[in-house]
């Protein structure tokens, strides 16, 4: 197993994809804490806006946009690793190498793990610092050490592994790799969101909260507020992995069985 | 050890009946053309030996075991079945060296069949730069890379220049010959494979039609030698004397089995006149055009079956 964990990390590292995502990751993450930290009012002067970096939550947000909107690059890595080596038929020469596909694609789940906690250990670190020089600049409290941020930070980290692996069940189960990454993009953001309108509609908001972005969104939650409609942030991260694990089991499965042509 | 046996090899895509009942061998130390017109099922057979497809029915073996039960398959095959299947970002180096990892090779290998395939210079560069006989060249790199005792080789003359067919034909031999490899190359083109091959498999219509040398294809093929006389019974007498049989056919006498040079030298040793002498149907060509019904046989493309 070593072997191909090797051989997988030299796949990952050989190509520009990894440093393309990340990149673009940051760029993503610089973004939306700018619109953030810009567009906040301040409460106590009697602004009115959403969001105000007097609030601890609102810092929070500011932390947390790896998670809001930096996830997508995991996702989109765990997809590539897999789809990629089926539009350029790499994915012959992997087999022929190594006939017992589980053990690639286990290999594959592991590498993505792993590079995804890399990447986010990157943007949350780009998050953090910005943020914090920010919020500092504009002279409201940064809170690193309170309000449950330290234990954002390291759940953001874990969690944007998990939706690598999330991504990689995602291209292996549709293998073309354009559909893998408009469906998992239009799933996550869009269907998903509609979909837990629909169940809170038919009282069964309980449903809605199992939702993979409702989970991912759930571990950025303080534990001491967590809002009705999302689970407390530790059963968030264990049903975000649930369904990193249940994609790619299921689209093991079937590449373990698919004739490669 | 290193012997390759095809026994009933049946795939079906559907309705398409991609191989039918296949069943031939491949030998050590010996260069096996596969040929076959463009789908005629040459690709399936090679991804089912190789573990890729499932057959439907049947099997195929490598020194008697399943490709999938090989312990070590970049060391004991070595395969290429596409002209490209290589990420256009990596480079040619770092493509060696991720199968070295998942083979569990050293590193070196990478270099050693760089070398052997002459690719030193260009190992650098992304693939996507490359040309169709630089893949080719890089394909075979990667089947050399576990210094395997089998190859299998799918159209890897396509895209060369003739240099790099004649370079081909010499490594192949080489391996073959000299290292006792067993060595199995398809093609659509007999005429690549007619100065390579030792023994040729062919088949149309995912069914065999031919497996032996490329000499008893031409002897079993109905080849013929034509003579125009004044003299038709004068020249049959002739024949007879040499052990030849011939007969009378639209004003001429036709002899099977025989080369334009036997039936010549009869007729001059019983002084008969010679009008005309002619060998027909002896083109290895025309033979093999026969043999496969003369194009595309199945509504099957090269590339594979429909995904």
């Amino acid at each position: 197993m070593s072997h191909l964990l090797r051989s997988e990390v030299r796949k990952l590292t050989s190509t520009r994809m990894l440093l393309g995502l990340t990149l673009g990751g940051i760029g993503l993450v610089v973004f939306y804490v700018m619109v953030i930290v810009f567009t906040a009012g301040d409460r106590k002067a009697g602004n009115d806006a959403l969001v105000s970096l007097s609030d601890a939550a609102s810092v929070r947000a500011v932390y947390g946009v790896p998670f809001e909107v930096g996830y997508l690059m995991p996702l989109l890595m765990g997809v590539f690793i897999i789809s990629g080596e089926f539009r350029h038929r790499t994915i012959t020469p992997t087999f022929l190498v190594t006939p017992r596909r589980w053990r690639v694609l286990a290999a594959k789940a592991l590498v993505a793990a792993g590079a995804g906690v890399v990447m986010g250990v990157v943007l949350t670190a780009v998050a953090t610092g910005l943020g914090a020089a920010l919020i500092a600049a504009k002279g409201y409290p940064v809170r690193l050490g309170s309000d449950g941020v330290p234990r954002l930070l390291v759940l953001m980290c874990v969690g944007l592994g998990v939706w690598a692996v999330f991504g990689l069940g995602f291209g292996a189960l549709l293998r073309n790799q354009v559909a893998a990454v408009v469906v998992a993009i239009v799933l996550v953001t869009v269907v998903e969101g509609l979909l837990a309108v629909f169940l809170r509609w038919v009282h069964l908001g309980v449903v809605a909260r199992l939702l993979p972005a409702a989970a991912s969104n759930a571990m950025v939650q303080p534990s001491n507020v967590t809002p009705l409609d999302l689970l407390p942030w530790w059963a968030g991260g264990l049903v975000l992995l649930g369904w990193g694990i249940v994609s790619a089991f299921l689209g093991s499965l079937l590449t373990l069985r698919r004739d490669v042509t | 050890m290193s012997r390759i046996t095809v026994s009933h090899l049946t795939k079906h895509f559907g309705a398409v009946r991609a191989v039918n009942d296949l069943s031939f061998a491949v030998e050590p130390g010996s260069i096996t053309g596969f040929l076959g017109p463009n789908g005629a099922g040459k690709t399936t057979t090679l991804r089912c030996l190789l573990g890729l497809v499932t057959p439907t029915r049947g099997e195929a073996r490598i020194g008697g075991v399943r490709y999938s039960d090989l312990r070590y398959p970049a060391q004991t095959v070595g395969a290429a079945l596409e002209s490209s299947s290589f990420h256009p970002g990596r480079t040619a180096r770092n493509h060696l060296l991720v199968l070295c990892a998942a083979a569990g090779l050293p590193d070196r290998r990478a270099e050693e069949v760089l070398e052997l395939t002459g690719m030193t210079d260009t190992a650098d560069r992304r693939v996507g730069g490359y040309s169709t006989g630089m893949r080719q060249r890089l394909g075979l790199a990667a089947t050399l890379i576990g210094d395997p005792a089998v190859l299998v080789l799918d159209e890897p003359a396509t895209g060369l220049d003739p240099a790099g067919i004649n370079w081909l034909r010499q490594l192949l031999r080489h391996l073959a010959h000299e290292l006792g490899k067993t060595v199995l190359v398809s093609s659509h083109l007999l005429s690549e494979m007619e100065h390579t091959a030792d023994r040729v498999v062919i088949i149309a219509g995912g069914v065999l039609v031919h497996e032996g040398s490329l000499d008893d294809l031409v002897a079993g093929s109905g080849a013929v030698v034509r003579a125009r006389t004044p003299e038709p019974a004068r020249l049959l007498a002739a024949l007879a004397d040499a052990g030849m049989h011939g007969h009378r056919q639209d004003g001429s006498v036709v002899v099977p089995g025989a080369t334009p040079a036997q039936v010549g030298h009869a007729a001059f040793a019983h002084g008969v006149e010679l009008h005309e002498l002619a060998a027909e149907g002896t083109d290895l060509e025309d033979v093999f055009l026969q043999l496969t019904g003369g194009g595309e046989t199945g509504a099957l493309t090269e590339v594979g079956p429909p995904a």
